[in-house]
């Protein structure tokens, strides 16, 4: 199984990589998501995240130690052809941020750099916005994704709208 | 460091499912008694991430046991970017970190367009 994980769970998840090595107590949300992408890995759950947030922690981020913790523990994803026609059908038919409907985009037609799957099948979020928004119009974005799919070609038609997974601090997972 | 984050991770993550639990360790065997809603909890995440939450235990703890006592990595006084130290950017409050990375993530988008991958046959099924 393949989950992209949004940066925002990126962010907590590099934050705890820092105050565990400083001997820091972790903060609960930093718990959940350390707790949560560590029985995923157990299990062979494969983490990846979008090329923005990979390019964050390689190109911007000066201190390396870090950034390995979190890139030697997940993949990353690239945005294959018909990447931003979707994107154009996510920003008319939702309220989503640019960086949001990059995800679900990412999360519908991501691959990896040998181009050899199409999309993942869970998103991990905090951002209850995100969430909602996605459940709110999904069945508008599936009829909006058959359409699209209709004129690619094949690969492409394996394509899925994903499971959006909200992670929250008091309250265990809640699928949407 | 590969290992020094496994060990915490699985250090972290024990400590949020066994919190309110005990731990009792013989030559044999290693009990995790743990709070009948923390177990709940437990299961419904593994449960909404397709995990199973026996073997995920299972993996947590084995994990746990071979974790071995190691250096601290960092001071603090690390950079972290151009202008800022690791126990700079820890002492941001939430809200700064976060419009930081969102400064980030409009930086990196500059460096990640024109990189379409194209996908020529699918490895195996999908889903």
């Amino acid at each position: 199984m393949r989950v992209l994980v949004d940066k925002n769970v990126v962010r907590r998840w590099f934050e705890s990589v820092i105050r565990t090595n400083l001997g820091q107590p972790l903060t609960k949300e930093q718990e959940l998501v350390v707790s949560i992408l560590a029985t995923a890995r157990s299990q062979g759950v494969e983490i990846y995240v979008t090329l923005e947030t990979y390019n964050i922690l390689t190109r911007i981020l000066r201190n390396p130690q870090v950034a390995k913790a979190i890139i030697a523990n997940s993949d990353t994803l690239y945005r294959s052809k018909p990447f931003r026609g979707w994107l154009r059908n996510l920003r008319e038919a939702t309220t989503l941020t640019g960086e949001d409907a990059k995800v679900l985009a990412y999360a519908t037609f991501g691959t990896n750099l040998p181009g050899t799957f199409v999309g993942c099948e869970k998103v991990v979020t905090l951002d209850r916005g995100l969430a909602n928004e996605f459940q709110l119009k999904k069945e508008n974005l599936e009829a909006r994704l058959h359409r699209l799919k209709k004129r690619l070609p094949a690969p492409y038609q394996e394509a899925r709208l994903p499971q959006v997974v909200l992670l929250e601090s008091d309250s265990p997972l809640d699928s949407t | 460091m590969m290992e020094v984050w496994d060990g915490q991770i699985f250090k972290a993550a024990l400590r949020l499912h066994c919190t309110a639990g005990i731990l009792e360790l013989t030559q044999s065997q290693v009990v995790v008694r743990v709070a009948p809603k923390l177990k709940k909890a437990f299961e419904k995440q593994c449960d909404a991430m397709g995990l199973k939450p026996s073997e995920t235990l299972r993996s947590l703890m084995l994990a746990f046991t071979r974790l071995e006592m190691r250096h601290q990595i960092l001071t603090g006084e690390e950079p972290l970017t151009r202008d800022l130290t690791v126990s700079k950017y820890m002492a941001m409050s939430e809200r700064d970190r976060m419009l930081l990375w969102d400064n980030w993530y409009q930086e990196a988008e500059t460096y990640s367009k024109n990189s379409e991958v194209a996908v020529k046959k699918i490895a195996g099924s999908r889903r």
